[in-house]
């Protein structure tokens, strides 16, 4: 038996004086209660702090992946990886995990938390950031993390800014901008890009519903053909094929929602060039798609 | 000690220390033995570290008085600052020693026999110094567990309240510990 303990009864008492002593000479007193009342209180604060951080996060994210630019994936990516690597909002998603990890740490260290296990506080986590990111989107506060803080970062690109690089690739037939003139009797379009460069086009073959677009739109999507005449003097050019709004959402969904004239489903590129275009037949279908 | 004083409950004995601080020595006496043997088979075994650590939880313990949620028992929470207090101490000392529960491993070897399909120490012709030894070799976590369960007798839901983990990790630390334990023991016997 150990030697402290093998003490008879006096040790017991020798300890409980000790105690005693060292209380009244360090002047040990109990804490009050409302000190452990605050710090349970703040516990909970800082809880409900970090979850509504996990749901502004979550908004930002299903902002971001909603406003993509799904519709033109195929156009604009070769493959869904590549799409998914340039699009998802990996300070988001990091930022979201952290805030996660946060709010898990915090309930477990609450007074009763230890006592539940990992996948039901996980679960509960994932089940109200998702509810409060969906109400969060729902209220446009996931926009503003998105455009306006991520803005503000100086490592991150929002989502449109990342879209407004991707059509910015004229030499891949891609090409977004606001448009300055559009002059329908003369085939012409003078559009600005949204990296700044400015390009005249002649617009003569393209069809009703993409001239409908640069009448209507102030910003459009042009996907068409970067010709370089190998001689002469010639300057490069960028031949539109076809024209989308740049709001994807909801226009080109009206967009798609024309009237089925079987005009408009041709099967034929409308120029030699426009048969070059590498998404070509992406676009057709997609417009096939929807007069189906 | 008077017997109202042996029948009374640690909760209102709580309740008592928090008016006069004498009513406080009644837990020490209460705890003292029972917590020594609790530090001793967590690895301290030097007097004066004992008699510190002891000193500290008692004195944390009256500190935090306020703290205590009565929803739990007293002596979840007493031995969860001695968990703690002997965790701190052996960060301190930067080691922790190997347990040394052999004055209760015959009884603990009967308790983990018993739990086991068939009878271990019968079977593999078991002894107490064997079932300490096969205890230095295990984890930390689950000779803690093992501590608690065997050699304390603390229900699941109080090792739960004393470690700070679900009832169900305590169950399945508990059952990878005992399977351990038998492997260690198969190949001690």
């Amino acid at each position: 038996m150990n030697e402290f303990e093998s003490k008879p009864n006096g040790s017991s008492e020798d300890l409980a004086h000790k105690v005693l002593d060292r209380i009244e000479e360090e002047r040990v007193v109990p804490r009050p209660k409302w000190q452990f009342t605050v710090k349970d209180r703040l516990f909970w604060v800082f809880w409900i702090l970090s979850i509504v951080l996990g749901s502004l996060l979550t908004a930002a994210i299903v902002f971001a992946c909603v406003n993509a630019g799904w519709e033109f994936r195929d156009v604009t990516h070769h493959n869904l990886f590549g799409f998914l690597l340039q699009v998802l909002p990996m300070l988001w998603i990091v930022a979201l995990l952290g805030a996660l990890l946060l709010a898990y740490e915090i309930f477990r260290h609450t007074s009763r938390g230890y006592r539940f296990p990992f996948s039901v506080i996980v679960g509960l986590l994932l089940l109200i950031t998702v509810v409060g990111g969906v109400v969060f989107y729902v209220s446009g506060a996931g926009r503003v993390v998105e455009e306006e803080i991520g803005a503000r970062i100086p490592t991150y690109r929002p989502v449109m800014m990342r879209q407004k690089e991707m059509w910015s690739k004229p030499e891949q037939g891609l090409l977004a901008g606001e448009v300055l003139e559009f002059d329908r009797a003369q085939s012409l379009l003078r559009l600005r890009g949204f990296d700044g460069s400015l390009y005249l086009m002649n617009t003569e073959e393209l069809a009703d519903d993409s001239n409908r677009v640069l009448v209507e739109r102030e910003s459009v999507r042009v996907v068409g053909v970067f010709a370089k005449p190998s001689d002469g003097p010639e300057k490069p050019y960028f031949r539109p094929c076809y024209v989308f709004p740049w709001d994807v959402r909801v226009k080109t969904k009206n967009l798609l929602a024309v009237k089925c004239d079987p005009e408009r489903i041709i099967e034929e590129p409308r120029s030699t060039e426009c048969k070059g275009l590498i998404p070509y037949e992406i676009l057709k279908t997609l417009r096939r798609g929807s007069c189906r | 000690m008077t017997n109202h004083d042996v029948s009374r409950a640690d909760e209102d004995i709580v309740g008592d220390a928090l008016v006069q601080k004498e009513a406080f020595a009644l837990l020490v006496h209460r705890y003292q033995e029972r917590l020594t043997r609790y530090l001793r088979r967590l690895g301290v075994f030097k007097r004066e570290d004992m008699e510190d650590i002891l000193q500290n939880v008692f004195l944390k313990t009256y500190r935090n008085l306020n703290e205590f949620d009565r929803k739990l028992k007293f002596s979840s929470w007493i031995y969860r600052i001695t968990h703690n207090e002997a965790m701190s101490f052996f960060r301190s000392t930067s080691s922790r020693p190997e347990g040394h529960p052999v004055d209760d491993a015959e009884l603990v070897l009967e308790q983990l026999s018993g739990s086991a399909d068939t009878s271990m120490e019968a079977e593999l012709g078991l002894n107490a110094s064997q079932l300490t030894e096969a205890m230095k070799k295990l984890e930390a976590k689950y000779r803690d567990v093992i501590v608690l369960r065997y050699f304390e007798e603390r229900e699941y839901a109080e090792i739960s309240d004393i470690l700070r983990i679900p009832t169900g990790t305590v169950a399945t630390l508990l059952s990878r510990a005992k399977k351990r334990l038998r492997e260690t023991l198969s190949h001690l016997a």
